[in-house]
């Protein structure tokens, strides 16, 4: 038999690959990125921005597992700009315009020094699939109709070349089965220019999984130079720009300003006039798009009675001259598109440097996955990014590293998975929402998806998820080193601030308001009031001197939710006990009784892995999760 | 076989003797168990036929029946369902279900699983369930009313209306949360305060009905005040029809409340006489007293009973002038009309309108009056309530009383992230409300109650 080639082999330099990539080579597996073309690695497809409210929070996170992105954004952000910052700091969204070039280049240099990790070039055609033995009356037929017997060995290139591994990651984006379209026009491609993979796209039809269309858009890219910004209003970055990576101390890439301008009346006629002609209203994309993110024919249709849209206008770099124009996708035909944007205030007389598109592509019911991001039906088959349903780079990457770190565990021949809970995290809420609700459309995270938002902060990733890291050995040294240092420093100044208690009147000696009411309160307490600043609080206790600001923000942060999320405990311990009772792939929905024919197709089809994950399916009603409980006692 | 298959079997109507007794099956084996007992064929679904019952073993006739079928999905608890009309004698209905639970697969039903298994098959929504429990228990044409399909179905729509807005809300508190990078400026002004406080009224009106229903389960009260010795205890007596206060000429014969209940307007009625309100109360007497005040705030009517020319209780419904036999009923109506105008010269007009009766306690005249003016007051005092907002179980009054506290706790300076964990909290409460999740433990407090058959 022959020796595997690597560990861990994973398709795609898109933002779900690179972190899967460097997550699995983090926990030693020797792992292989395979992409069309290495330069590509770590591109971004369409805007040139990371963060922003919920999809900052997951940034967070993938820094705080020690993944890419956070500290990629911070050698590339030219804009840093803290989104809702007047509102409080569990709904507050860290976010950066990047130099294109300079995040890819930080990418890549981030990859380049991780050990255990190749970047090879091709163009993967199929995966190599063992049978994992006969089918027997104990084979499960998911109802789709695949069977539970097949496991992954490698993947085989275009040249013929076949990879072996233990576990691959599937990372395809837009490109598997993409499509492009300009108006009428039609190409297969994954991004303008770049092909897309058609024959990856035919192999994953063949194996009879559940998939779908989905379909993204992008605008027009502008000539900067041909913009009249003096006609515009301008929006700086924050004075103080905050990084997104816990080890950055500071961003040192010059900020930029970028110019906001309207669509208005006439703009809106020359879309509702050719709105016929756009890829996406005259019948040509079928498929779904996000409702949130929406084209500008979809804008001033479903909008109609705004006489206004916003865009910004992004430069996509610090010495390139291309404008990226945020608030305008499209897929109407090129003169169109002109002349449209051509309306605006400040484009009169701008020069389109590349135009907008649609984009449609394969993705995979996220139903058909484990919580580890494997398929249910082909064991060390890995999924991650767009071929979920998701749209974005931060959801991409959030994926991307969970899939990762468990092809390693696996790959390990560990039984041990990485999963994250939904009280832990917004990657374990969004990975348990598309295993248990799917993605009817472009999956995009937002804070109201957490039901747990004031405890799944962007402030606090590192104390939610840091120790995990290392524990599972997915943090570098380096990562190890700082998180140990600021866990200590935090502890020693938590407790010092929640025992130093002083009566109301001490407080009121101090200069800081409070009732009298003989409670005596901490140091923690009144921090938590929002107006007591650390500077005001220093001044009065010198005792606090020897605490770091930034220590001190994060207990007065802390602090500020503290009562309601120990309100909340009661909720996680029902959420946690249900995930306890597990539900085997094997479990005989079709002898529970009184199941309705709607809760047995979708049970037998999803397969939920606990009872938690049933719980959340919608149509599965609670009395049909009594009766799962009642004969999972009886057995 | 799983338990939720076993068909059950339990008599549905009332125990003891009566014409008719109903015995009611339901589960996939209803209709086999009632041919087990009949030689002939079933009847058709829906269609009532008369048909002899025999012992399925010695064939001994157990009696003559009306049989009535009903079809999976078509029933009452949404499984096949039979019921068998026989001769109300507890023996008969003893013998037959003896019969029906010695069959295979057929078992006698708990408490309330008729309605669970209703429930469950989705045939009855919680509410509708609660409210066939409150309709069995009945005392009050209100609480009856209250329970009644309609208006189950407008405090569906009502709570369903609540939760609508506040989902609405929600939608737009988290728009200005999540969407901070789009241009969405009407949203700065928190548009949704004016319905918070709307929703907030009706919440607490809603509570504030249920509240009185939970209050006057047993009906209304009513308490008659007066001086001693004017003859409240005659006047219940005479309303009543018979003794049941102890009379007596000497005042302060009544040293405690009494009571005795009448139906007026189909409500029943609980009279109180108090002990006599006097200042120089002797030791006896003033626990009576004070009763009788705290009786006074309570009651739902307050008749004041006086001689001619006393004083009059200002708070005072409707007022009674008794007449002995010892005293000659001078007082003519229109000087009855210019005494209660003296008396009470402070007083609103509506106030002084209240109606003014005479009543000789001796022959009963007036009485008939009294009557009219008690049933007046009882129909104008129910409609007062707004009972067509009320809930029908303590269940959905603890969870709509969560629902406003955690609407109590937003205000235009919380913080939005802490609005939208308030609104959360608030839906969550009037979603377990209508049942549309809950646990094992909510459904079993929701059963316990409900007795066998139903």
């Amino acid at each position: 038999m022959k020796s595997n080639d690597f560990d861990v082999i994973v398709i795609g330099g898109g933002h779900a690959g690179v972190e899967a990539a460097a997550a699995a080579a983090r926990l030693g597996a020797s792992t292989a990125l395979v992409t069309f073309d290495l330069d590509k690695i770590g591109v971004m497809s369409c805007n040139p921005a990371i963060g922003g409210v919920g999809k900052g929070h997951l940034v967070r996170e993938i820094d705080a597992l020690d993944g890419i992105m956070g500290r990629a954004i911070d050698q590339a952000g030219i804009q840093f700009r803290v989104l809702n910052a007047s509102k409080g700091p569990a709904v507050r969204g860290p976010r950066a315009q990047a130099d294109r070039k300079l995040y890819r280049v930080a990418v890549q240099r981030l990859l380049a020094e991780q050990s255990n990790l190749s970047c090879l070039a091709g163009e993967v055609v199929g995966l190599i699939l063992k049978e994992r033995g006969p089918a027997t009356s104990d084979t499960v037929r998911y109802a789709n109709g695949v069977l539970e017997r097949q496991s992954v060995a490698g993947v085989v290139l275009a040249d013929g070349q076949r990879l072996r591994a233990k576990s691959v990651v599937l990372t395809t984006g837009t490109f598997l089965g993409g499509t492009i379209h300009v108006g009428a026009e039609v190409e297969a491609a994954g991004r303008v220019g770049e092909a897309a993979s058609q024959n990856l796209a035919r192999f994953l039809r063949s194996l009879d999984l559940p998939i779908g269309r989905l379909k993204t858009g992008t605008p027009a890219r502008l000539n900067g130079k041909t913009i009249n910004w003096s006609q515009l209003e301008m929006q700086a970055a924050d004075e103080n720009p905050l990084p997104f990576s816990y080890l950055t101390d500071r961003i040192r890439v010059p900020q930029i300003a970028c110019g906001i301008t309207y669509t208005n009346p006439h703009t809106h006629k020359i879309i509702q006039n050719n709105k016929h002609l756009s890829a996406i209203y005259s019948g040509q994309i079928a498929s779904k798009g996000p409702r949130y993110c929406p084209s500008i024919e979809d804008k001033v249709t479903r909008f109609a009675d705004k006489d206004r849209h916003q865009v910004f206008l992004e430069p996509e770099g610090l010495d390139v001259d291309t404008v990226y124009p945020n608030g305008i996708s499209t897929s109407l035909p090129r003169d169109v598109q002109l002349a449209y944007i051509r309306s605006i205030v400040g484009l009169e007389q701008v020069e389109i440097e590349e135009y907008g598109y649609a984009v449609e592509y394969d993705y995979i019911d996220p139903r058909a996955l484990n919580d580890d991001l494997s398929l249910k039906a082909c064991q060390g088959l890995f999924l991650a990014g767009q071929i979920n349903g998701t749209t974005g780079y931060e959801e991409a990457g959030g994926q991307g590293l969970l899939a990762g770190a468990n092809a390693a565990l696996l790959a390990e021949g560990l039984a041990r998975r990485f999963t994250l809970a939904r009280h832990e995290s917004y990657i374990g809420v969004m990975i348990d929402d598309l295993i248990t609700r799917g993605a009817p459309e472009p999956y995009r995270m937002f804070t109201s998806r957490a039901e747990f938002r004031l405890s799944l902060r962007p402030d606090n990733a590192d104390q939610r998820l840091t120790a995990k890291a290392v524990a599972l050995g997915l943090a570098s040294e380096t990562r190890c080193r700082a998180w140990s240092a600021k866990a200590a420093a935090l502890q020693d100044a938590r407790h010092f601030c929640e025992s130093q208690r002083l009566t109301p009147q001490a407080w009121q000696a101090l200069g800081f308001e409070t009732k009298l009411d003989g409670q005596r309160r901490s140091i923690a307490d009144m921090a938590s009031v929002e107006t007591h600043s650390i500077a005001q609080l220093k001044q009065a206790l010198p005792a606090l001197e020897c605490y770091d600001d930034a220590i001190l923000e994060q207990i007065k942060i802390d602090a500020l939710y503290a009562g309601y999320i120990k309100r909340q405990t009661s909720d996680i311990r029902i959420l946690e006990s249900e995930a306890k009772i597990k539900l085997p792939p094997d479990f005989p929905y079709s002898e529970v009784g009184s199941l309705s024919g709607e809760e047995l197709e979708l049970l037998t089809s999803i397969r939920p892995q606990n009872l938690s994950q049933a719980s959340r399916i919608p149509g599965v009603t609670p009395h049909a999760l009594i009766a799962i409980m009642r004969h999972l006692k009886r057995a | 076989m799983s338990e939720q298959r076993a068909t059950i079997a339990a008599l549905a109507s009332g125990a003891g003797r009566a014409g008719v007794a109903v015995i009611r099956l339901s589960g996939p084996q209803a209709w086999n168990a009632v041919a087990a007992l009949v030689k002939g064929r079933l009847p058709a679904p829906r269609t009532a036929v008369l048909r002899a019952l025999h012992h399925p073993d010695s064939g001994a006739l157990l009696d003559e029946a009306l049989l009535l079928l009903f079809e999976e999905q078509r029933s009452f608890t949404g499984e096949a369902v039979a019921e068998i009309q026989c001769h109300g004698s507890p023996l008969i209905v003893d013998e037959i279900l003896d019969c029906l639970e010695a069959l295979p697969d057929v078992r006698a039903a708990k408490a309330g699983e008729f309605s669970r298994r209703a429930l469950l098959n989705g045939k009855m929504s919680v509410l509708e369930v609660e409210a066939l429990g409150a309709l069995l228990e009945a005392q009050t044409p209100w609480q009856k009313e209250s329970a009644s399909r309609a208006r189950v179905t407008g405090q569906e729509v009502m709570v369903r209306g609540w939760r609508t807005r506040m989902l609405q809300m929600l939608a737009d508190v988290e728009a200005s949360i999540d969407f901070a990078d789009e241009d969405l400026s009407e949203l700065a002004a928190q548009p949704w305060m004016p319905v918070l406080a709307e929703l907030l009224g009706e919440l607490r009106a809603s509570l504030r009905a249920s509240h009185w229903l939970e209050q006057h389960r047993g009906g209304l009260l009513c308490v008659i005040a007066g001086q001693p010795n004017v003859g409240k205890s005659s006047l219940i007596n005479n309303l009543v029809g018979r003794d049941v206060a102890l009379v007596h000429d000497s005042a302060g014969t009544t040293r405690d409340a009494i009571e005795a209940t009448m139906v007026v307007a189909g409500v029943p009625l609980t009279l109180v006489d108090t002990a006599g309100l006097r200042r120089d109360v002797g030791a006896v007497e003033t626990m009576g007293v004070e009763r009788a005040r705290a009786l006074w705030q309570q009651a739902d009517i307050r008749v004041c009973a006086i001689k001619p020319g006393q004083d009059v209780l200002p708070d005072a419904d409707l007022v009674v002038e008794t007449f002995g036999a010892a005293q000659e009923r001078q007082t003519q109506e229109s000087e009855a009309q210019e005494r209660q105008n003296r008396d009470a010269p402070g007083l609103s007009e509506t106030q002084i309108q209240r109606p003014w009766l005479q009543i000789d306690n001796m022959t009963g005249l007036g009485l008939d009056g009294l009557r009219a003016a008690l049933e007046q007051r009882v129909r104008a005092r129910i409609q007062s309530q707004g009972l067509a907002q009320a809930l029908t179980s303590q269940r959905q009054n603890r969870l709509a009383q969560d629902c406003l506290l955690v609407l109590e706790g937003i205000d235009r300076d919380t913080p939005i992230e802490l609005q939208a964990l308030h609104l959360t909290q608030g839906i969550n409460a009037l979603s377990l409300l209508l049942g549309d999740y809950d646990v094992e433990e909510m459904l079993d407090a929701l059963f316990e109650n409900f007795c066998i058959g139903k």
